[in-house]
């Protein structure tokens, strides 16, 4: 297979700065240099402030970098408009959170359904797709009427990654999502990722503080005050 | 995202701020209430006074001045010319019937009256409108002056003799007649011309003419000619208006239109400013929305919505709120116009017209409230980072 085009993501000379104001500039990232291959189950890790989550947010196409390139399956993200970043994001991105984000107006089927209402290419049964992802997330069909607010932490991951697949996308990032759970439930929430990298073969990527987690995934990318340190 | 989940979202937006939609909802109905009203008000205005103003006038022209039976000849053989309808100045003569006096409006029509007019003859018969020599004294009489009678104790006026400015004149018959202008009175009675010559009415000669045309539209022409005919045969400038003076009923109307217009641009002013404000409550209420759903938005545009997605929900919600409030405004328009015309009467001036030209207007101008004030939050929204919108607190 073309290295090229197995590589889902390539960061090149990638830099990220925040203008605080004219007198404060941040630099979150250095020089970032990175690849990462459909398929791969990869996990960022770094403390707090060291800019995983500033890494995650360039390569889920949610932020731009300040300089250098950024391929994503081989498509130069940097010349794209909002529009198209969305489309990218709507059907080949996923997200879970560290906080879940799920809207508390709509019940968990509604939340889960969310994305494929925002795929303007989507034809077909929306039912089918939702009850799939929410089955795969091993989300209790008599919690699927639910509003969040009435679910359990783990539950509501659960959601979450329900929602993360129903767009059956070629990349998943998890910005900590195992932050706001007990230890069983995360392990649970983690074992659900794993099971889908393996099974459906979708390029996992979980950003975390959490040094266990290296046990788990492939690769572990480490990142310290904005530079990887460690791939 | 399709319409339909556009509609979806925008409801249960709503719906989840229940109190804070009402209140909004609350500010529109009082802003497009006043519009509707207001212009409602300002239709049945100018309807009244237009009808009124048919009413009133006889004819697609009407001639002022001392005018001769050879005036009235000569109006008559002009090709334009249906119908003219002659009228002696009339000197308000004193109606006395079985010893009372009635308040009555006597006149004697001349020419083709039965042809220009309906006249709804209910009891007995009519003399020749068209024969300035019958000299018979009868007269017939509205219904209303019958009924006048009657209600006064006394009996059917048909055959009787009544007393007019202090001859007798026998009722030969009795018509229905049409309620209009703004004159109230007992009644009407008509007399032969010749009958009322030297009795109501000093003169031989008419006081005014009303000229039904063969073509309506003819009347700016027609009026024209008839007032240079008439100056020229007094040795007068055509355009002189010193004895003679020509009006038509349509000049009459396009001018009250144009008053009426006026009137009902101030009015739909005032209400406008209501609606102003109800449109700055529906801003201050997406903006809030806008500011406390920031991380939702960050959400969506996380999962793939773009910035038209984002605008067009926004845009949705406002103008479900402005649309609610439209159509419940204009509802309580209507009933209150239901309401205010059956407590005002027939007979009043005023009166609130809700006709479908208002409806729809009021309907458009929720649609636009909604979208005027929504697009800024909307477009504030739509403009958010997805980074930025996930990351606020």
């Amino acid at each position: 297979m073309n290295t090229e085009t197995n590589n889902i993501v390539t960061l090149e000379h990638v830099h990220k700065e925040f203008v605080l104001s004219k007198a404060v500039t941040v630099k979150v990232l250095n020089d970032i240099n990175l690849t990462i291959k459909e398929g791969e189950l990869v996990a960022i890790i770094g403390p707090s402030g060291s800019g995983k989550s500033t890494l995650m947010n360039l390569i889920g196409c949610l932020d731009t970098p300040s300089t250098g390139t950024y391929l994503f399956n081989g498509k130069n993200v940097g010349t794209m408009d909002d529009d198209a970043l969305a489309e990218l994001r709507s059907t080949e991105i996923s997200f879970i959170f560290q906080s879940f984000h799920l809207l508390q107006g709509k019940s968990v089927y509604q939340n889960v359904m969310l994305p494929l209402q925002y795929q303007r290419t989507f034809k077909g049964d929306y039912r089918e797709k939702v009850e799939k992802a929410l089955k795969e997330a091993d989300m209790p069909e008599n919690r699927w009427n639910y509003k969040p607010n009435l679910l359990s932490g783990g539950q509501r991951q659960r959601v979450a990654i329900a929602r993360a697949l129903v767009a059956q996308p070629k990349l998943l990032l998890a910005d900590e999502p195992t932050g706001n759970l007990d230890s069983k439930t995360g392990e649970n929430v983690l074992d659900a990722l794993i099971k889908l990298n393996r099974e459906h073969g979708t390029t996992v990527v979980i950003v975390t503080h959490d040094n266990s987690i290296t046990e788990v995934v492939d690769r572990t990318i480490r990142i310290v005050d904005g530079l990887i340190q460690q791939d | 995202m399709k319409l339909r989940h556009i509609v979806q979202e925008g409801g249960q937006a709503l719906h989840a701020n229940k109190l804070r939609s009402a209140l909004t909802i609350i500010g529109i109905v009082v802003g497009i209430f006043a519009v509707t009203a207001m212009l409602a008000l300002g239709e049945g205005l100018s309807q009244n006074i237009e009808d009124r103003i048919s009413s009133m006038s006889s004819g697609d022209i009407s001639v002022q001045g001392d005018l001769t039976m050879t005036d009235f000849e000569w109006i008559r053989s002009q090709l334009y010319t249906e119908d003219v309808v002659a009228t002696l100045s009339s000197s308000n003569p004193t109606v006395i019937i079985s010893g009372t006096e009635y308040s009555v409006s006597v006149s004697s029509p001349f020419g083709d009256y039965l042809d220009a007019n309906d006249l709804d003859i209910t009891k007995g018969e009519v003399y020749d409108f068209n024969d300035p020599e019958y000299e018979e004294k009868v007269v017939i009489v509205s219904s209303s002056l019958e009924d006048a009678v009657v209600e006064d104790g006394g009996q059917s006026i048909l055959n009787q003799k009544i007393s007019i400015g202090g001859l007798q004149y026998t009722v030969i018959g009795i018509f229905e007649e049409s309620s209009s202008g703004f004159m109230r009175n007992d009644g009407t009675a008509y007399i032969p011309y010749k009958a009322a010559v030297g009795n109501v009415s000093n003169t031989s000669n008419f006081s005014s003419m009303a000229v039904y045309l063969v073509d309506s539209s003819y009347y700016e022409i027609a009026g024209k000619h008839i007032l240079e005919g008439l100056n020229a045969s007094r040795h007068l400038s055509l355009d002189s208006e010193d004895l003679f003076s020509v009006s038509t009923a349509q000049s009459m109307i396009e001018s009250v239109q144009e008053t009426s217009a006026m009137i009902s641009l101030f009015l739909g002013v005032v209400g406008g400013i209501a609606l102003f404000v109800g449109g700055i409550g529906t801003m201050n209420m997406m903006l809030t929305s806008v500011t406390e759903r920031t991380k939702e938005i960050g959400l969506r545009k996380a999962i793939g919505a773009r910035n038209r997605d984002i605008l067009l929900q926004i845009l949705a919600e406002s103008v479900f709120l402005t649309m609610i409030g439209g159509i419940i405004g204009i509802l309580i328009t209507y009933i209150v116009s239901i309401v205010a015309n059956k407590m005002l009467g027939d007979s009043s001036t005023l009166s609130l017209v809700v006709s479908s030209g208002v409806v729809i207007f009021a309907t458009s101008v929720a649609i636009a409230v909604g979208v005027i004030f929504g697009l800024y939050p909307a477009r504030n929204a739509s403009k958010l980072q997805p980074v930025d919108a996930l990351r606020t607190e």
